[in-house]
């Protein structure tokens, strides 16, 4: 199994755990996931620690997914991306337009 | 002494990752390599194979994907044939644009600043993408 994603409530927000190669295979179950996670209007996290390849597909449905997440007036943040993953964030500009994070801390308490 | 590697895919998503492992592994073998160079090479292949079966798909094409790869001199030279028409690469090559949202458009930026050298031939019912990546300064222990 080269990839695997699920969604998870946590309460207050929904993060999106992903494991495994981003990439033109896996972009479907990947936009699933997304779509799941932005059906409860909540904030979006997404746990990248798990990602061991990713390419311009995975960039462009992250991209996709953050600017959907605004225009709902929510938000997306990123977490955990490996050091090679987080250089491309970087490499592309994509760093300035994404919520990157080492982890998340929701503002509110979640209960 | 240069060695020829070729594989042959079918335009299917999941070709994309055995393009990609092709080539790396070919690139580990040389010893030409670092870790760095070897995720560079990971990703360029990775843009070019998906743009093939993206293109193929859309026009219903089932016919393989040639994915030649040449090792020698410290240089790896991979070429990618697909059947979908023919495609040339805009001048000046684009640039990604990310305040503009796109989901799509970051291929073509990321193979022309990864590669060393890029080109795109347009040949009988297709392109070939011609892309070459330099060996790192020194010879990595293998």
């Amino acid at each position: 199994m080269l990839f695997d994603a699920r969604t998870e409530p946590r309460g207050g927000w929904v993060e999106v755990i992903v494991l495994g190669e981003l990439d033109l295979a896996s972009a479907p179950e990947f936009r699933r996931q997304l779509r799941r996670a932005s059906e409860a209007g909540e904030p979006i996290v997404i746990d990248l620690s798990g990602v061991s390849f990713i390419d311009s597909v995975g960039l462009g449905l992250l991209v996709g997914a953050d600017r959907r997440a605004r225009a709902a007036g929510g938000s997306l943040t990123l977490t955990g991306p490996s050091p090679r993953v987080d250089a491309l964030f970087v490499e592309t500009g994509l760093s300035k337009l994404l919520d990157l994070r080492d982890s998340y801390v929701p503002s509110k308490p979640a209960r | 002494m240069t060695e020829r590697f070729e594989l042959r895919i079918p335009p299917s998503p999941a070709s994309v990752a055995a393009a990609r492992a092709f080539v790396v592994e070919i690139a580990v073998q040389s010893g030409w390599f670092d870790e760095r160079r070897l995720d560079d090479l990971r990703l360029l292949v990775s843009e070019v194979a998906t743009n093939a079966v993206r293109a193929q798909l859309a026009r219903g094409s089932d016919d393989p994907i040639d994915v030649w790869c040449e090792v020698g001199d410290r240089r790896l030279e991979v070429r990618i044939r697909d059947h979908a028409g023919g495609f040339v690469l805009p001048d000046p090559p684009p640039t990604p644009d990310p305040s503009r949202g796109e989901e799509g458009g970051f291929g073509l930026p990321i193979i022309v600043a990864l590669a060393d050298e890029t080109e795109f031939e347009a040949t009988e019912g297709g392109t070939v993408v011609r892309v070459v990546g330099h060996g790192s300064a020194a010879e990595v222990a293998s």
